[in-house]
């Protein structure tokens, strides 16, 4: 769902086609992508994506986090049952 | 070159250049994923993304989410080069260091203080509710005796209510004379 939306939004606003081969020098703003995962000890169900200055976690429900890398959060979104990332 | 290694020489090409720089590895779940190096120096943040495919990417403090590096180079000792570029990039234009180290401890300290203050303001609380219930127990307790003389007074008949001294005196000098008037009523009939 980040990824579709994210896409989306650059699609739209960005000019510039998707390119992931480029996604160094293209502009683009582009998602998580699974290279860039990681586990987070304790939480089984949650799986970290690190990008520059952010950290992108989301568990099996749905639930998506975003926070900066010094730890401070952007985005908390619940999942299906209404828990947040570290609720469940 | 094993990623790890690349990785390593990254770590060590920096601390060449920057002894007292913190540099944390933030490796990915597997080896062939992409490294994440975050170098520390005097509260100055720069970040290199290492990929074995690419090389490594380096990013400045500034980034949007999802926001590529600002520069890829080929080497470790290229990249080392652009981290101390960017950091003292950052020093020259000014802007503010924000230490983690700093803000961690900052909310540290304010989770410690605001502790210290819920115990203290409860703590005073309890003495002052404590202190209100004795004033409340005092105020109870003389109103049940006040209840209880009230109830005393209009259940007991009037002879066996307690007098006060005045009016025992006053009941047993009345006493007195109606045994002093029986007596003689009796002495004139013989």
């Amino acid at each position: 769902m980040l990824a579709s939306i994210l896409n989306a939004v650059e699609d739209e606003l960005s000019g510039v086609p998707f390119d992931l081969t480029k996604w160094q020098s293209d502009g683009r703003m582009y998602p998580p992508q699974d290279d860039s995962k990681r586990q987070v000890p304790g939480y089984s169900n949650v799986t970290r994506f690190r990008s520059r200055g952010h950290n992108t976690f989301i568990c099996t429900n749905g639930a998506i986090e975003i926070a900066e890398v010094g730890g401070a959060v952007l985005l908390r979104k619940s999942g299906v049952d209404g828990k947040h990332v570290w609720e469940t | 070159m094993g990623n790890l290694t690349a990785v390593d020489q990254l770590n060590s090409q920096i601390t060449k250049r920057l002894h007292d720089a913190r540099v944390t590895v933030d490796h990915p779940a597997a080896p062939e994923g992409h490294w994440w190096i975050d170098v520390e120096h005097q509260g100055y943040v720069v970040s290199v993304e290492f990929r074995a495919d690419h090389g490594f990417g380096v990013c400045g403090p500034d980034g949007g989410y999802g926001e590529g590096p600002d520069v890829v180079v080929p080497t470790a000792s290229a990249a080392a080069d652009y981290v101390v570029a960017f950091l003292a990039a950052s020093r020259l234009r000014g802007e503010p260091p924000v230490p983690r180290e700093l803000m961690r401890n900052f909310a540290e300290a304010v989770g410690r203080a605001l502790e210290d203050l819920i115990e203290r303001r409860l703590g005073s609380a309890e003495k002052e509710l404590l202190k209100k219930l004795s004033t409340v127990s005092k105020d109870v307790k003389r109103l049940e005796a006040e209840v209880s003389e009230l109830t005393q007074a209009l259940l007991v008949p009037p002879a066996r209510r307690q007098a006060t001294p005045a009016k025992k005196m006053a009941f047993d000098y009345k006493k007195k004379q109606r045994k002093t008037v029986k007596a003689s009523r009796s002495r004139s009939r013989r």
